[in-house]
Order: C-alpha cells, then structure tokens, then sequence
C-alpha cells in the first residue's frame, strides 16, 4: 500500500511540476519571441536604423497577431536569416574572416563529435537519463563563443578552457574536445608567437582532463592508463597541429600584406593556396577526431594487435583530401564523398566516415540551385543509411541493434538536413548582398536590374 | 531575379488589379505562400529599387491591435513587374493588364528596345 501510494504522490508531483513547466513556458514564449525578434531586426539592419526602426514595429506586431505556439519558430526563423544574411554580409565584404561556411560547419561538426563522444550510443537512454540532454546542451552552447574567435582570440580561448575545464566535473564521461584546439588555432593565427606558445601550454591542462576521462569510463588499471595515454598523445597532437596550423596561416598573411600591388594576382593566388591549406587542415583536425571517437577512440591501444586500424584511420583521412576543392566543383565533390563513404562500409567494419557527406552536402546547397541540392540531399539518404547500419555490426543481438540503429539514423538525417539548410540560408543571404552591392550586367533588363 | 521575387510581384500586381492596391506585409506573405523573412527580404529590395512604397495605416480597424504596414507598387514599379513577369513567367495566371507607363505612350517599345540591348 506504501508503495502505491508513493507512486500515486510522485505521479501527482511529476503531474504538477510539469504542468507549471508547461504554463510557465507557456507564458514566457512570448517574451521570447518578442525579444528573438527584435534581436534579428537589429542584426539584419545595422547599415539601416530607419528601416530597422519600421521593421521592429511591424514585426512585432505581427508577432503579436499570431498564435503562440508559433510566435517562437516565426522569430526564429527571422533571426537565423538575420544570422545568415550577416555572415553572408561579412564574407563579401572582404573581412578577415574565414569562409562564413565555416561558423555554421564548426557546429555541425561538434555536434557530431559531441555525441560520439559522449553519447552516441546513449541517445536511447534520454528517457532514463535526461541529464544528458544538458550534457548535449552544454557542448552546444559552448561553440557559441567560438563565433568571435577573430575578433578576440584570447578571450574566445579564455572562454573555451574555462568552460572546458569546468565541464569534467559537470559532465560524467564527457568533456568537449573541439573549443580548445579551434581557439588555439585562432590564437596562433592572430597573436604573437609568445602568447601564441602560452596558450598552447594552457590547453594541456584541458585536454589532460579529457584524457582522463579514461579513469571514468574504465574499471581495470591497465585499461585506464592504456586509454589515458593514447587520449593524451592524441589531444596534444591536434592541439599542436592547430597552433602549427595558425602560426602557418599568419605567416601566410603577413607574407601577402608585404607584397606590392602591381604583384597583387600572384598574391592572391598564393592568399588562396594557404586558405585551402588551412582549411584541409582545420577539417583534417575535425575529422580526426570525428573518425577516432566514432571508430576506434577506445581501440587505439589495439592497433598492435589490429594494424589494420591504422588503414581505417588513414582512409578516414584521405577521404577528406577532395573536400579542400567542394567550392569549386560541388557536385563532383559530392559525388566523390558519396561513392567514398559507401565503399567504406564493405571494406571497414565498425568505421563508416560521416563528415564528408553533410560537408559536401553543404557546398552543394550553398553553390545550387534548389533542384538539385535537393536530389543530392536525397541522395545522401544512402551514405547516412549505411553509416547508421553500423549499428547491427557493433551490437550482436536484433533487440540491441535496432534502437542504436534508429537513434543514428535520427541523428544523422538531422545533422545532413542542417548542412543542407544552412548551405541554402547561406546561398539566400549572399543573393541578397550581391543583389545590394554589384552593379548588374549580363542578362537582366534594365527594370530588373535595378533589384 | 528569384522565384520570391516574381511571387511577391505576382501578389502585388493581383492586388493593384483588384484595386485593392496595396497590402500589409503578412498578407503578402500568405499570399505569396513563402516565408516571412524571405518576403520581406524581397519587399526591401522592391522598395529600395523604388518598386513600391508603404505606409503605416492611420489606425487598425481590429480593436486594441497595433497599427500595420501596407506596401503597395509604385507606377514606375506597376509597369516594371508585368514586364518582368511576362518575360519570366509567361504561363502563369497573371497577365499584364497595362500596355504602357502612363504618360509615355513610347516607354514600353523603348525600354523593351533596350532591353534587348542589353541582352
């Protein structure tokens, strides 16, 4: 009797709590909205105070007509065409800044990273442990400051080994990976050697904790010292290889900088070669771990008993190589990552590379029309089916097999259909910037030419 | 020029036909079956080209709403879109009802002519 009792009080108590929770967002989204909204007007409008004045009234109005259920994607779409049409924005206009690509891939990558490596194969579990949605949370709203790592790469580093650090003993079997080695490539890139090699000492503190992670996920002693250490090799190599990374690309910079005009093509042409450089680099980085923590995170200490590891890990790597050249020919990249992907999945068990198809995804939505972004979007179905199929190779039994299976494929069609938008927010919002910016030529007439 | 574009013209030129002339923003939006923040990336850029214009009604004729926007195309922009939606989307339901700019009988057949300059 005491037990049903105290479930009909925790059942009463769930019921209350969730039911304040409900109204109160209930009541809050509004106030969301209403703020999300205005947030993207200033942000879509700062070259345009009046219209940016006209817009906010008019917008939030209407916002203010609609139901409430829907005030908040309303707002939030408006705010992230806001978000793209000023990356897009910054890119034209020449800033200093990487590719404006690169914001939305730094995302999309973690992302992918974040759940290999923290949960991958705990997505099903969410019900029984919903602390890991914060977990997931928090690995997400990390990245966000990574965003202004050009402006400010100290602080952006600051912000990444704090919130790095903090979250080992926040988060139980997870700590994010990613923050520290892209704010040290910014560092390395835009400081002073001096403060460039400091940082760089300061990051071992953060990866050493991730590392020992080991300690965490490993009962047996040898295990844990056998992973510690493979963990440890592996962070440092990415951390130094990023501060190598960043030091190449300011060299490269300056080197431009101290050219003289009439030699301005060959500067450019050089310019370019290192943006590819730095760019294969920083996706090399990504997928690295991409590829460690998704293969053979834990089998690194096997690779002597299993040499065949080490083909795994490098056809990971040279399958990267082609996605240096996806602004240029998109569709034959895509292709490439297609084929690519899908021959991984006979040749290498437990392994199927996920990062080349949504970054190839993106380049081709970013470069193309709707139609065919689309038909290449579904044709990744295939690719993204297979890498989620792994699932029956790893786990021996249907009932094992099946849930894994389904929460990848979840995963997957959300991390592809994101590239896929993003590549196409992008493409609008740069329309848009080349629409105000060039003077129109070629096949517009001249009423059309004005828009 | 993107399909955005031609169906907010599209609305526009359906609603000056039915002398309704002008519309607020959200109903171009439904109208034109797109999304808010494409349709008004379009409405910028029409009114920056001087396509259309707008304005703030006086007061909402719905009791305690705020007052809203209604755009509406100029004559510059009337004669302008039917060119362009002729030219770009002849099969459409929206046929051009105005032969020429009002007051200059010849700025069809010129502009036309320099159109296919252009080209």
């Amino acid at each position: 009797v005491n037990i049903h009792l105290g479930q009909v009080l925790l059942t009463a108590v769930v019921t209350a709590v969730v039911g304040l929770l409900m109204t109160e967002s209930y009541q809050t989204t509004p106030w969301l909205a209403d703020k999300l909204m205005r947030w993207s007007v200033r942000l879509r409008y700062t070259d345009n105070p009046e219209r940016a004045t006209i817009r906010e009234e008019e917008l939030i109005s209407i916002l203010g007509d609609l139901p409430t259920l829907f005030k908040l994607p309303t707002a939030g779409g408006f705010f992230l065409r806001a978000l793209a049409y000023r990356l897009a924005n910054r890119r034209n206009h020449g800033s200093h800044s990487r590719p404006t690509g690169d914001v939305l891939l730094l995302p999309t990558l973690y992302l992918i990273n974040c759940a290999a490596y923290s949960s991958w194969s705990q997505l099903g579990e969410v019900g029984t442990k919903p602390w890991l949605l914060l977990v997931w949370l928090y690995a997400v709203v990390m990245l966000i400051p990574l965003a202004w790592r050009s402006r400010a790469p100290v602080a952006v580093f600051a912000t990444q080994w704090v919130l790095t650090v903090a979250a080992w003993p926040i988060t139980p079997i997870f700590t994010p990976i990613i923050g520290i080695p892209v704010a040290l490539y910014a560092v390395a890139a835009r400081c002073s050697k001096k403060i460039s090699l400091l940082a760089l000492l300061a990051s071992f503190i953060p990866n050493g904790l991730a590392a020992a992670v080991a300690f965490r996920t490993w009962y047996d002693f040898s295990q844990q010292i056998s992973a510690f250490t493979s963990s440890a090799i592996f962070l440092i190599l990415v951390a130094v290889g990023a501060w190598g990374a960043g030091r190449l690309t300011q060299a490269s910079e300056l080197h431009v900088q101290h050219q003289t005009e009439p030699r301005r093509a060959g500067q450019l042409s050089l310019e370019a070669r290192f943006q590819v450089k730095r760019d294969v680099l920083l996706l090399a980085a990504f997928y690295l771990c991409n590829c460690f923590t998704f293969s053979a995170w834990i089998h690194l200490g096997e690779v002597a008993t299993k040499p065949w590891l080490l083909l795994v890990w490098l056809y990971g790597l040279v399958i990267l190589i082609p996605l240096a050249w996806r602004d240029k020919a998109p569709m034959t990249i895509f292709a490439i990552q297609w084929v690519l992907t899908v021959a991984a999945w006979p040749i290498m068990p437990l392994f199927t590379p996920v990062t080349g198809i949504p970054v190839a995804l993106y380049a081709v939505a970013f470069h193309h029309g709707r139609k065919i972004s689309l038909l290449t979007l579904l044709a990744s179905i295939i690719p993204v089916g297979l890498c989620a199929a792994v699932a029956f190779r790893v786990f021996p039994t249907y009932g094992e097999q099946l849930l894994p299976f389904i929460s990848n494929v979840i995963f997957l069609v959300l991390i592809t259909a994101g590239a896929w938008r993003a590549g196409r927010m992008m493409r609008v919002g740069q329309q848009h910037v080349q629409h105000q910016t060039e003077p129109r030529t070629g096949q517009l007439s001249p009423e059309a030419s004005v828009l | 020029v993107t399909n955005p574009l031609l169906d907010v013209l599209e609305v526009l030129l359906e609603a000056f036909d039915n002398d309704r002339q002008e519309l607020h923003g959200w109903a171009i939006k439904e109208d034109a079956a797109r999304s808010g923040p494409t349709v008004y990336g379009v409405l910028d850029r029409l009114e920056d080209a001087g396509w259309i214009t707008s304005r703030w009604e006086d007061h909402n004729s719905q009791p305690n709403k705020p007052r809203r926007r209604f755009y509406r195309l100029t004559p510059t922009g009337v004669v302008s879109a039917a060119r362009l939606l002729t030219a770009r989307r002849p099969d459409t339901r929206y046929r051009p009802q105005r032969p020429t700019e009002p007051g200059l009988p010849f700025s069809g057949w010129l502009s036309s002519l320099f159109a296919g300059g252009a080209r």
